[in-house]
């Protein structure tokens, strides 16, 4: 009993459960530990119950949620809060990131003052949104991070934004210029850029 | 009594329709006429679904539709309006009435019909329009009852996959659990080109809550969820307005409709912009805040879906059209479409094509009559080379099979799918394996990486195309064969529904347009020449991207061939079809 005692390491932390029920049986099998077949599955039943709990827990936390509000709150998710929040919460960071990573509106960085998405849905390609970003990389000198030289823009490519019949388009900062070409493209950026100069 | 309507859908929007909105107010608070209520007569409604031709404004009780409207027309719109005229200049092409449209005429709203008429923030509006009628119908009859209308109407899934809504909605009712049940409506519509959700949720929110309350009664959920992506942040924000409504009138909550214990839930879920999320397991993980990826079925939705309890997942336009269903009869929607396809299909035209816009039409419309009658035909007169259906899951059908009828299984058997209603056209200037490669890369960039086949095989088919469309070095003819056996594997064993079909569009063009890869293999097959037909107007050698076109102006230009990359742009650019394409060989 004392080897179960000792795994009994008081916090919630679910994977940690997890490794010590599979620790437990591993020793129990290799003889290791000696306790009774009733002793030891009582343990495990409360282990998992302690799991189960745990597992609730998280399910009430749901991560897109709690990045959705870092978002609306900074623009983006930072670091330090990510940290914070794994450790208030008791959710693993690495989940968190996971999440993060997977889902195209949450960011890691702050953005640029200027957020130029070009769409490049199907009915956008054949009308010629590859001009449309062409002109934007030459016009801004955006390089391959997909930020402008002078760390004002950055450039994003959406996947259909259900607005076909004004392809193509882009948005930036939430305004939309539809039917575009290179000329009404260079006028807009040309815009945007005397104006913050 | 006047009323000016102005379409406030997301592509009228885009085009300046709040402007209009709030001009058409100022002119009508300054000259202050008589008998004429500003707020009453100007309306704010979802899309009309010519989305080409906006911002639309349609003029009741004529039905009188103005497009393409500017900011400039309004002033001249409210004073012919008041004098019973009409402006000549903003109809589209000379037709005065909405229904005199050869984009309207050949359609059969029976889902839209309330999009573009009713004002989707207001709840009263939807219930003067027959709003709720379908769930108070269904409460006077038992949740089997309902089951069993849903099944004999032959309502098949919107979402794409095409199963029978009323078998769906069974088995969640078998379901004997002690846990809550739960509905979930899909509008994670990713494909790209297709916006026909949008349209519907922008246009007419309170149908798919009618509709969810519908399944919540008939299998006995308490709770539903919304699933609707971020990149419709309109959608959100009206279907947000739209759920707070039915709660304050009572149609959300505890005992609606004064009946014991019907009590239901429904929260909005925004998603994050994953195109992945839009499969069903997909979504439940997305709900639950996890990575998007899909589950092994089994256990099914209906089994164990969002957190562990049983679960009804269908598209927004399928609960939209059960309210119809049970408030009309099932003949009333099977007197469409075909006996193993009933009702209507809401489909999004898009591409290369003269009216871009949604539309709905009977099931088992040619895509003919699709394209030429209601589309308009190709833009700038040019030739038709194919229809995508299904967006990135679909495949390429060419011309020569036109006269396909849109439904579930005849769209199957010529290797494309329904999908979710996307129709993109492509005209004679488009390269199928560019698009066959877009698609690619599409799905590339939205696998959700849990399984192999789809994570690296869209990636290794990617490779062989870019390989064949730039003309690299060691591309020979048997990659084709090797992309066919590549996507034979993913076809038999990607976890999801979106890695099944993702080589659906590189198969399918390989198998139509053969010939138009094997000339990209080959080499340089054909070579553009100019003919004496030449008229020395010089527009081709401005264009040509490497200046390999000579020739003083008025006389016969000559194409350099050693430099020339064979891009097509003089042949595209030539007025008077002088250039043209030959086999190098033939020479």
């Amino acid at each position: 009993m004392d080897a179960l005692n000792k795994i009994k390491v008081g916090d919630n932390d679910y994977y940690y459960i997890k490794i010590k029920i599979n620790e437990v049986i591993y020793k129990k099998l290799i003889g290791k530990l000696e306790i009774d077949e009733i002793t030891l599955n009582e343990e495990i039943k409360k282990f998992k119950e302690e799991l189960a709990d745990n597992e609730k827990k998280i399910r009430e936390k749901n991560i897109i949620e709690l990045l959705e509000s870092l978002q609306s709150k900074y623009g983006f998710s930072p670091e330090e809060e990510i940290v914070k929040i794994s450790k208030e919460l008791d959710i693993p960071g690495t989940d968190i990131y996971g999440v993060a990573t997977f889902y195209s509106i949450f960011k890691l960085e702050k953005p640029s003052e200027f957020i130029i998405k070009v769409c490049d849905g199907t009915a956008c390609h054949v009308r010629g949104s590859n001009e449309i970003l062409k002109t934007i990389r030459e016009e801004l000198k955006i390089g391959d991070n997909n930020i402008s030289e002078n760390n004002k823009f950055s450039l994003e490519i959406v996947r259909c934004l259900g607005l076909c019949a004004s392809a193509p388009l882009m948005v930036i900062n939430d305004k939309l210029y539809p039917k575009l070409d290179s000329q009404k493209v260079k006028e807009i950026l040309r815009e945007l850029y005397t104006k913050n100069d | 009594m006047i009323k000016i309507c102005v379409c406030a859908g997301s592509s009228c929007k885009s085009l300046g329709s709040d402007d209009i909105i709030r001009k058409f107010k100022e002119i009508l608070i300054s000259k202050n006429i008589e008998g004429i209520n500003v707020e009453e007569s100007i309306q704010k409604t979802g899309c009309h679904g010519f989305c080409e031709a906006g911002p639309i404004v349609v003029i009741y009780p004529e039905e009188i539709l103005y497009t393409k409207v500017t900011e400039k027309d309004c002033e001249e719109i409210v004073e012919s309006t008041i004098n019973g005229t009409v402006i000549e200049r903003l109809l589209f092409e000379g037709k005065k009435c909405v229904k005199d449209l050869d984009f309207y005429r050949f359609q059969t709203r029976y889902l839209l019909r309330r999009t573009g008429i009713i004002d989707p923030f207001d709840i009263k509006m939807f219930i003067e329009f027959d709003g709720f009628k379908g769930l108070e119908s269904a409460v006077q009859k038992s949740s089997q009852e309902v089951i069993d209308i849903v099944k004999d109407s032959g309502l098949r899934g919107r979402g794409g996959a095409g199963f029978s809504t009323g078998t769906k909605w069974q088995f969640l009712k078998n379901e004997c659990s002690d846990k809550e049940k739960v509905i979930v409506a899909n509008a994670d519509e990713g494909d790209p080109g297709s916006f026909m959700d949008r349209t519907l949720l922008e246009g007419d929110p309170f149908s798919v809550i009618e509709g969810m309350l519908i399944a919540a009664y008939s299998t006995g959920a308490k709770i539903g969820y919304i699933y609707c992506r971020a990149e419709y942040p309109e959608a959100v924000k009206i279907l947000k307005n739209a759920i707070k409504q039915s709660y304050d009138n009572g149609y959300l909550g505890k005992n609606i409709l004064n009946k014991e214990g019907f009590d239901f839930e429904l929260k909005l879920f925004p998603g994050a912009g994953a195109f992945v999320c839009g499969e069903e397991t997909a979504l439940i993980n997305s709900i639950e805040g996890l990575r998007g990826m899909p589950r092994q079925k089994p256990p099914f939705p209906a089994n164990s879906g969002v957190f562990q309890k049983p679960t009804n997942i269908n598209n927004v336009k399928t609960y939209s059209y059960v309210t119809h269903i049970l408030r009309e009869g099932i003949d009333s929607f099977k007197k469409y479409g075909s006996i193993k396809s009933p009702g209507t299909a809401v489909l999004s035209l898009t591409g290369k094509i003269k009216h871009t816009g949604i539309v709905e039409v009977p099931m088992g419309i040619s895509i003919r009559d699709l394209v030429y009658k209601i589309g308009g035909g190709i833009k700038n007169d040019k030739k038709i080379k194919a229809v995508f259906t299904g967006g990135p899951s679909g495949g390429a059908i060419p011309k020569n099979l036109l006269d396909t009828k849109i439904d579930y299984e005849s769209l199957n058997e010529i290797g494309s799918i329904m999908g979710s209603g996307g129709i993109l056209v492509v005209d004679e200037d488009d390269s199928m394996p560019e698009i066959a490669d877009f698609f690619m890369q599409f799905c590339i960039s939205e696998s959700c990486g849990k399984c192999v086949p789809c994570r690296e095989g869209t990636f290794r088919i990617h490779q062989i195309l870019d390989s064949i469309i730039n003309l690299k070095e060691g591309r020979k003819e048997e990659d084709l064969d090797k992309i066919e056996e590549i996507s034979k594997y993913i076809k038999d064993s990607a976890l999801c529904g979106l890695g099944q079909t993702a080589p659906n569009p590189a198969l399918t063009t390989i198998k139509y347009f053969r010939e138009e890869y094997l000339e990209k293999i080959n080499g340089v097959v054909s070579s553009y020449f100019i003919t004496e037909k030449c008229v020395g107007c010089g527009i081709c050698a401005k264009k040509c991207p490497v200046k390999t076109i000579e020739g003083d102006p008025k006389k016969l230009h000559i194409i350099n061939q050693e430099n020339c990359i064979l891009c097509g742009v003089c042949y595209n650019a030539c007025p008077v079809k002088a250039i043209i394409k030959k086999n190098r060989e033939e020479l």
